[in-house]
């Protein structure tokens, strides 16, 4: 009796610990998911630095056919507020494009701008502006299904 | 001396004066309204215009509000004489000391005296001593409500017209965006009155005749394009999702020019307002950024901010987007940012904004001689829309604190500002036939300046040094022609 009782408290514990492990995997996987990528002054090229953050989300989406994700491109304050919305597309577009090309359908990606309007960092400074040069993902389906790539 | 070929002298002297006094002017900036900086209208440049205190229950806010459509206006100087300062002027039976006025520096009496109907105007010439013009004008009911004001600013705008050959744009409206909200104020600051609810709305337009306006707002798959009739009504104008921005109306007012983006560069698209037929491209911008058009007055050239050499320029085109030019020119290697440009109602000019030591700028830039003039520097400046005159333009400002619109004239490069609400950005000036569109058809058109026949250089000569500031009045018909045309000039 107390054999099995501690086989059950064994159990409970393993399987406690997978529980927690899955949730850290999918904590993690969501946050590799969710990472910004960055990008110059006025630019909508990809960095060595945004690809390897694009490239860290590829094992995801190919382990989660049902996956869809908007691309949101963002602007720092600088610039023209309505031109800067149109280069918050180009960011957008080109992370989409990125992503299409390492073979992810682009049809699991839409894509939109928020140019300046919606800063994370409100300081005027180098640091600010750096912060919100940026594409961020949201997930619009399949959310509630993901699983960490193998 | 015939008629036109003293006012062609006029305007030639004029114009060398403007030249000679027009340079050392540039990038002149007051934040204090009303304080001037002397070089181009140094006291007496303008004709001076005492208004005599109005009788009646509202005298006094008809008195305070034509002076300061008249100080905003830039054209007239008003003598700001405290009620007990003035001298008698005579009841009628005698003739007023027309002498002792001019001394004052009166080169005009306005005498308003309220009626059954409205008021009656009548406006004395202080150098000749006789009553120049007098003409009843109808104010609507509700004194002081905003259709009231308008139609008053409209008696100034007349006003103007009268002493200085240039109609004022007193009667007008502004449009902006405040908290996501659209919004319109009059153009001295009065009546500040949201249009749309809480919202994502950017970059409101006026068509030409001020019966709609139109407006970006964010949508679920993007931004839209909606389009409000001055009465409230809506359409959100039927185009492809995405990025659909910067919308603005040719002159033919049917016309609608926007920038659509979605996975390769953005373009301008051009359709019926009020139709729901396909866009078409009018821009070839190959991956590029080509947003934020602006007709020229004429319909036939446009104004564009394009990214085609690597970062925003200011473009013009034919309206079908063919011959295509760079129109600020920019120093390889230059970081250079010129973006927003709209087109001035005389053809002449366009203002845009241009990043100047890290900070934007309101500029212009010359359809003729493409001199490009810098405006404003302190502060971050943006976002230029011009008056109906050619001569003002309300432009968004960080100078006080928050962004504000505020408004400049670009012969004095003076500033005044125009709100003071939580925040406001996206100023566009309406047409002058906003009046019709808000208080019923105008009780009193007046024909364009150049279509009158007499020249007005009596009525300033005596308070304005010969040449300081060419009238748009006094220009030649053939001068006057080649206003509307700034292709011409670009050949």
């Amino acid at each position: 009796m107390a054999e099995k009782r501690r086989a059950d408290s064994v159990a409970a514990a393993a399987a406690a610990a997978e529980a927690a492990a899955r949730e850290r995997a999918l904590a993690s996987t969501r946050a590799t998911l969710a990472a910004a990528v960055y990008f110059e002054y006025d630019s909508d090229e990809l960095s060595g630095d945004a690809r390897s953050t694009l490239d860290a989300k590829l094992p995801i989406l190919r382990a989660n056919a049902g996956l869809r994700l908007r691309i949101a491109g963002n602007t720092d304050e600088r610039g023209s507020d309505e031109y800067n919305l149109a280069l918050g597309q180009r960011r957008a577009a080109s992370v989409k494009r990125y992503l299409s090309d390492q073979g992810i359908d682009s049809g699991r990606m839409d894509i939109i701008s928020y140019g300046e309007e919606r800063p994370v960092v409100t300081e005027s400074s180098e640091e600010g502006w750096r912060m919100n040069r940026r594409a961020e993902f949201e997930i619009t389906a399949g959310g509630d299904a993901l699983v960490a790539p193998r | 001396m015939p008629l036109l070929r003293r006012c062609a002298l006029s305007l030639v002297a004029a114009l060398a004066v403007l030249l000679s006094v027009a340079a050392p002017a540039r990038g002149q900036d007051t934040t204090v309204a009303g304080v001037r900086i002397g070089l181009v209208y140094t006291p007496g440049t303008r004709p001076g215009v005492l208004v005599l205190p109005v009788g009646g229950v509202a005298g006094d806010s008809i008195r305070a509000i034509l002076q300061r459509d008249f100080t905003y206006g830039d054209r007239i100087n008003v003598i700001a004489l405290e009620p007990s300062a003035i001298p008698p002027f005579g009841d009628g039976s005698s003739k007023p000391n027309y002498p002792l006025f001019t001394r004052l520096g009166a080169a005009a009496i306005l005498e308003v005296t309220p009626t059954s109907f409205g008021i009656q105007v009548a406006v004395h010439n202080a150098g000749k001593g006789l009553v120049e013009r007098t003409k009843a004008f109808p104010l609507p009911a509700g004194t002081l409500s905003a259709n009231w004001r308008l139609a008053l600013h409209d008696v100034a705008d007349e006003i103007e017209l009268w002493v200085t050959g240039v109609r004022g744009i007193a009667a007008t409206r502004i449009l902006y965006v405040s908290e996501g909200r659209v919004y319109q104020v009059d153009s001295d600051g009065a009546n500040p009155t949201p249009l749309t609810g809480a919202a994502t709305a950017m970059s409101p337009v006026w068509n030409p005749k001020a019966t709609h306006i139109a407006y970006m707002t964010m949508g679920p798959a993007g931004q839209q394009i909606v389009i409000r009739e001055s009465g409230g009504a809506t359409r959100v104008l039927p185009t492809r999702n995405g990025l659909n921005m910067t919308p603005t109306f040719a002159p033919d007012g049917n016309t609608i020019v926007y920038a659509f983006g979605a996975e390769s560069g953005t373009d301008l698209y051009a359709t019926n307002a009020f139709g729901n037929e396909p866009a078409r491209r009018i821009t070839v911008g190959r991956g590029s950024d080509n947003t934020q058009p602006s007709f020229s007055p004429d319909g036939r050239r446009l104004a564009f901010t394009s990214g085609r050499v690597g970062h925003p320029e200011v473009y013009i085109s034919d309206a079908d987007g063919t011959n295509a030019e760079l129109l600020t020119p920019y120093n390889f290697g230059d970081q250079s940012y010129r973006a927003n440009p709209d087109w001035s109602p005389d053809g002449r000019l366009i203002a845009f904004e241009a990043l100047i030591g890290g900070r934007m700028q309101i500029m212009s830039i010359g359809l003729r001689d493409r001199v490009i003039k810098r405006h404003t520097s302190e502060g971050v400046n943006e976002q230029p829309s011009w008056a109906p005159d050619a001569r003002h333009v309300v432009f968004t400002s960080n100078r006080g604190g928050t962004r504000q619109l505020w408004v400049l004239d670009v012969e004095s490069n003076t500033v005044r500002q125009l709100t003071r609400a939580l925040g406001a950005r996206f100023g566009a000036w309406s047409p002058r036939s906003v009046v019709a569109s808000s208080v019923g058809p105008s009780p009193t058109p007046t024909p364009p300046p150049q279509a009158q026949g007499t020249c007005h250089e009596s009525w300033t000569s005596r308070t304005r040094p010969l040449g300081t500031r060419p009238r748009r009045r006094l220009r030649l018909p053939e001068e006057a022609g080649n206003d509307v045309d700034p292709g011409d000039a670009d050949a």
